[in-house]
């Protein structure tokens, strides 16, 4: 970044300021780049050497991020609701308890409930659109929320956020998982959950490798989903629609679904083809699988428009 | 640090850059860093409430065909220094207070 476009990113960050004061501020850090060149820096040396335009329009702001930490007694607890906005969010191992931390500012706060065996975080905001531009007044909207699940959990976990990544690793538990963001990416990797995970997002892709679990379901709009050393006791569902489904070594006790439209279906199903009642669609593109051929124990149902399917069997 | 007690310091310190003579925003900074750390973004509003308390003032000359803003400690400002240490010395007593009669019982180390 030279001077001047870090100036110009500097007006943007605190457009909201008035005019005189957004004036001085800007002519503020002309002179301090004007002078540490003077000392003989480079221009993007001494742009470089600056915070960014976001951090110091967060400085400046004097939005204080409140981080905090809690953790809770897992055998004391049964579901887990979080509600958060525009927040990433990670899924993570704990050792002992039941882990949360997240970062509040004056225009963002959590309120935490914990009783009867449910833990209730849900965020407040009083952010208005105008917060968010330019990657929302520094960071302070970036910084994730964290949940740290030890393997003594047992029961259900709710998670609610936008606009964000989520992401759940190496975590082990007995229950279900239900997670939703939007307009971001989703990713599972490392799992073994007992139960049912349920994931939901929208233009963001969502990729799953190595999970282990009872049920896997997970729902995209506009974006493609990759599964990989996926096995499911009963169900593994895929859908999307304006992406691809890419699937590698995925098994299910019952039922597999792979739906998308305006997207290819590919991959290799770790069974025998004869286990499946099978049930395959597509209007524009060539289909490896028939279209419909009963007979089987589990149910398999692949079905996309403007895309090809090709799945291949590779029992071991 | 607690946020207060931090302000009053850098406050201070910004000051005592300025006392003998007038300085700039990179100076200052560059004269402190020594001491404290201190980023552009932390002294510009410092620089601010000194003004507006009247502390300082600000001015504008030409510096190799460009402008630089000046800053020149007042009356005001100067008196605030002294009255500054003063409270320190509270401050440092409470500290050594603190400190003695953590350390094990021992009230003279």
């Amino acid at each position: 970044m030279d001077k001047t476009e870090f100036l110009a990113e500097l007006r943007t960050q605190i457009a909201t300021r008035a005019p005189e004061e957004l004036r001085r501020t800007v002519s503020y850090f002309e002179e301090i780049i004007d002078d540490r060149i003077e000392d003989g820096m480079s221009e993007t040396e001494a742009v470089a050497t600056l915070e960014t335009p976001a951090q110091i329009a967060e400085s400046l702001a004097g939005i204080q991020t409140a981080h905090n930490p809690n953790s809770y007694d897992a055998a004391e607890l049964h579901t887990i609701n979080i509600r958060d906005l525009n927040c990433p969010v990670f899924i993570v191992p704990r050792s002992d308890s039941v882990y949360i931390e997240y970062h509040s500012h004056e225009k963002k706060r959590y309120d935490v409930d914990c009783s009867n065996g449910v833990l209730d975080v849900m965020a407040v905001s009083s952010m208005k659109w105008y917060d968010y531009i330019g990657f929302g007044r520094g960071n302070t909207t970036y910084r994730p929320f964290v949940l740290g699940v030890p393997e003594s959990f047992c029961g259900r976990i709710n998670i609610v956020t936008s606009n964000c990544d989520a992401s759940v690793s190496d975590v082990k538990f007995s229950g279900g998982l239900n997670i939703k963001t939007s307009n971001a990416k989703m990713t599972f990797r490392n799992l073994k959950i007992s139960g049912e995970i349920s994931a939901h997002t929208s233009n963001g892709k969502v990729v799953a490798q190595f999970v282990e679990c009872g049920l896997f379901d997970a729902e995209n709009s506009n974006g493609r989903i990759e599964a990989t050393h996926i096995s499911c006791d009963t169900e593994l569902s895929l859908a999307t629609s304006n992406g691809r489904v890419e699937i590698q070594h995925i098994k299910a006790g019952k039922r597999i679904a792979l739906h998308s439209s305006n997207g290819r279906i590919y991959g290799v199903i770790d069974d025998n083809m004869r286990e499946f009642s099978v049930r395959s669609h597509t209007s524009n593109g060539s289909n490896s699988l028939p279209g419909d051929m009963p007979g089987g124990n589990k149910d398999l149902e692949v079905s996309t428009s403007n895309g090809s399917i090709e799945i291949r069997f590779a029992p071991n | 640090m607690d946020i207060q007690l931090k302000r009053g310091l850098l406050e201070t310190c910004v000051l005592a850059a300025i006392a003998d003579c007038d300085s700039y925003g990179y100076k200052i900074i560059k004269d402190l860093s020594g001491v404290v750390e201190i980023s552009e973004s932390t002294l510009y509003p410092i620089l601010k409430r000194l003004e507006s308390g009247g502390y300082l003032r600000v001015f504008t000359e030409e510096h190799n065909s460009r402008l630089r803003k000046y800053y020149a400690i007042t009356k005001q400002g100067l008196e605030r220094i002294p009255a500054f240490l003063a409270e320190w010395e509270e401050v440092a007593r409470v500290v050594n207070y603190i400190k003695t009669n953590s350390e094990g019982g021992d009230k003279n180390g």
